[in-house]
């Protein structure tokens, strides 16, 4: 029987949160940007290799919505999340900059959650300060990084395995 | 069944229609034993009663993960639970919201379970996504345009770094063949054929735009950089005047033309930089002279401004004017009016660089006054400017 795993992804808005789920679950991408807001859950089985053998989960995806109005209903959302996806976008650096706040609300709410980081939009033209910024950012959260493009499908299903695997471990 | 029971339940229906609101009653291990209200928010299109038995977190997967406050619920420690604005995806493709409330249920006293409200909020929060696209769509504009303008000012930085860099490497060496080449044509060198003369005159004008190329680049730099040092002394406006005519005559005796020149004897002193006012007057002058035929007229004007304090200096002349469209910009770097490109086909020379207007202005801006022009196509033009008086 798959273990359920509630896995929230945080981030600012127009990161990427959306389409990474979209482009994971369905295995698709769409160019129009429309602002989440509250939450909206989707789920998607995958085995991933544990000590005795492979492991069916059942992940639980948490599309966040990452406008700062949605503060005060985050503590809610994160409440019984056992991992997170902290999703940045690699041509606005202060999208990385944000990713600490989330990862403090995070601990706060499910300590012990397990996390990554995704570098979201690695197709486009990366800032060099997000890039510097994004491995600091990761290595300051000892989180595995990641580099994706929701667009066109780069790195995101190692991203969601990498988390599985840590959520098995 | 009692009349008050039955009052209860038509109130709670329409309540739960009205508000559109479903719930469900679940006992403490979160299994559902009663639905209610508004039950597609639930099911869907299935028959309420198939919930009947089931997990609460069938009909809403959102609580998996929150089967420890929904046991704090049922146990009377936690008074309430809200999942806010939870998005569902309805069969029409469109986003859907509802509201997920859980409440402890209180029956005889005793905390027996939970209520779990669900409430269809999609009116207010497809309001809400319009207002958060519409924000964050500008934020993104607002961001983008931000970066823009760093770039941009870096790119400019840059090229001012450049122009400014190139105008000085290329400052010397011209000075020096300017000295030789005068010197040449002094007979420092011994006498010249008429040929060599010609050629060398021809070298010389060059030699001497190229000079005042790269001066008047080195002045566009300073100003962009705010690095212009101005002297701003009280001058006898007539002396400017007397110095720049005796400079620019020989121009316009060349092509035949009249120079005019209007002082009032009893003009205040004005407070400028003498240097840069000749400057500015010189290039008025140098545009009028360029930009109007052969035995046409210029004329200068120098009054009391009718704004008090000031006076006013106007270049006037009858030459090829400036199209309506094109005077906003006339002022612009590099701008180049199209009847002075077209003066310079015809001539077979280019005279200007679109930069004699953008650093008078600048100029005259910097000291206090002010610089407009009128102008019609074919009829010349009159470019005016003040300086404050002392």
């Amino acid at each position: 029987m798959a273990i359920s795993h509630k896995v929230c992804l945080l981030g600012d808005f127009a990161v990427g949160k959306t389409s990474l789920v979209r482009r994971f679950v369905y295995d698709r991408f769409d160019d129009r940007y429309i602002s989440t807001i509250g939450v909206k859950v989707s789920r998607k089985p995958i085995v991933v290799p544990g000590a005795q053998g492979p492991v069916d989960l059942r992940l639980m995806l948490w599309d966040l919505a990452g406008s700062e109005e949605f503060d005060v209903l985050r503590a809610s959302y994160l409440r019984g999340a056992t991992g997170a996806i902290l999703v940045c976008d690699l041509s606005r650096p202060e999208t990385v900059d944000s990713l600490m706040s989330y990862r403090v609300q995070l601990d706060a709410c499910c300590p012990g959650a397990r996390v990554v980081v995704a570098a979201n939009k690695v197709d486009l033209a990366p800032d060099a300060r997000a890039q510097a910024l994004v491995v600091a950012a990761a290595a300051a959260q000892r989180a595995s990084l990641t580099y994706t493009s929701a667009r066109d499908g780069t790195g995101v299903e190692s991203l969601f395995r990498a988390l599985g695997a840590l959520l098995v471990g | 069944m009692r009349a008050e029971d039955i009052g209860a339940k038509a109130l709670l229906h329409v309540l739960t229609r009205d508000l559109r609101v479903a719930y469900a009653v679940i006992d403490a291990a979160g299994t559902v034993r009663q639905v209610g209200g508004l039950t597609a928010l639930l099911v869907g299109d299935a028959e309420a009663t198939s919930l009947i038995g089931e997990p609460i977190t069938t009909a809403i997967p959102e609580l998996i993960g929150s089967e420890a406050v929904i046991s704090a619920i049922c146990e009377g420690l936690l008074p309430r639970f809200e999942l806010a604005l939870v998005n569902r995806e309805g069969a029409d493709g469109a986003t859907h919201y509802i509201t997920v409330v859980l409440l402890p249920a209180h029956l005889a006293g005793e905390v027996e379970g939970a209520i779990v409200l669900v409430e269809d909020v999609t009116a207010p929060g497809s309001v809400g996504q319009h207002l958060a696209q519409h924000r964050n769509e500008l934020a993104l504009a607002r961001q983008a345009l931000e970066a823009a303008n760093v770039e941009l000012t870096r790119v400019s930085e840059l090229k001012s770094h450049f122009v400014s860099a190139a105008a000085h490497e290329l400052r010397s060496p011209l000075t020096t063949i300017v000295g030789y080449l005068e010197m040449l044509l002094d007979g420092e060198y011994g006498s010249l054929s008429e040929d060599q003369r010609e050629a060398l005159v021809a070298a010389n004008r060059g030699a001497q735009r190229l000079l005042s190329i790269t001066h008047d680049l080195l002045d566009v730099s300073r100003i962009e950089a705010g690095r212009i040092d101005l002297q701003l002394v009280p001058t006898v406006i007539a002396d400017v005047v007397h110095q720049t005519v005796e400079l620019i005559t020989p121009r316009c005796t060349a092509k035949g033309q009249t120079l005019d020149v209007d002082l009032t004897d009893d003009l205040p002193r004005v407070l400028c930089d003498p240097d840069r006012t000749v400057q500015v007057l010189t290039n008025l002058l140098s545009n009028a002279v360029s930009y109007t035929p052969a035995l046409g007229h210029i004329a200068i004007d120098v009054r009391p401004a009718a704004q008090i304090g000031y006076l006013e200096i106007t270049v006037a002349d009858d030459g090829v004017g400036i199209a309506p469209e094109e005077q906003p910009q006339i002022f612009s770097r590099f701008y180049r009016a199209a009847s002075a490109r077209a003066a310079d086909a015809e001539n077979g020379s280019t005279t200007g660089t679109g930069l004699g207007l953008f650093i008078s202005r600048e100029l005259v801006e910097l000291q206090g006054g002010r610089i407009w022009l009128k102008s019609e196509v074919g009829q010349g033009t009159r470019v005016t400017f003040t300086l404050p008086t002392v």
